[in-house]
């Protein structure tokens, strides 16, 4: 089974002239939950095959009950802030469609620093399936692959 | 998981497009909680956990809500 999620449109300010002049900029975006022992949050993010890791904001492990004091850490770059603290935790993480859930644990990273979007990369995201990016239709469909250790 | 709760994306993709930059202005540098099909804001603030606080007084169920963070001006031109 595939799950498949529409690229989310969001209308910028101005016109985005490289794609002629169109008001929406698709954006492989799509709601993803974490689970912890004190509850869940849903929140959208981006797949990103450039991105190493799987990071959400520091307050997301708060409010699901993950205790950071002890946790692994390492600093990102890419941000506009520079050189940011990500630390990582083993998370439950859900994703579903209309026709098909997955639930699996992964490392996940939690930063202090502002972003747009949580990224999904390739540790405890993209490396448990196969992506298809389909650029024409807009739409990415994922496949849980033999790394996947979910449900 | 409640089924009932299950998000549509192509319903929400919708619903979220509707929004101008604008119309998001008020709320830049905030995040706000939209229901599961992205017709209604259901609470915002500027402080997470804060808009969390205010959704569990209401009896809003977290599988219920979907958070974004609106950046500033409503939205990015390009996001790198």
């Amino acid at each position: 089974m595939t799950l498949r999620f529409p690229y989310q449109n969001y209308r910028p300010a101005h016109p985005i002239a490289p794609l002629a002049g169109r008001m929406f900029r698709p954006r492989p975006v799509f709601s993803v939950t974490l689970i912890g022992s004190l509850g869940s949050t849903a929140q959208d993010a981006l797949l990103d095959t450039g991105a190493d890791d799987t990071v959400f904001p520091e307050w997301v492990a708060q409010r699901i009950g993950l205790d950071l004091t002890h946790s692994p850490v390492s600093f990102a770059s890419g941000l506009p802030q520079g050189s940011v603290p990500v630390r990582y935790a083993r998370v439950t993480l859900r994703i579903a469609d209309m026709n098909e859930r997955r639930e699996w644990k992964a490392w996940v990273g939690f930063t202090p620093a502002p972003i747009r979007f949580p990224v999904l990369g390739f540790t405890g995201f993209l490396e448990y399936f196969t992506a298809i990016f389909h650029g024409k239709r807009e739409e990415v469909e994922l496949t849980v692959n033999g790394r996947y250790p979910g449900t | 998981m409640n089924e009932k709760l299950l998000l549509d994306h192509d319903v929400y993709r919708t619903n979220r497009a509707k929004y101008y930059p604008d119309d998001l202005l008020s709320y830049e540098n905030e995040w706000v909680a939209w229901n599961l099909d992205a017709s209604r804001m259901v609470a915002h603030h500027r402080d997470a956990l804060e808009l969390w606080r205010i959704l569990d007084e209401a009896g809003i169920d977290s599988e219920s809500v979907n958070l974004e963070w609106i950046p500033p001006g409503g939205e990015v031109d390009c996001q790198l």
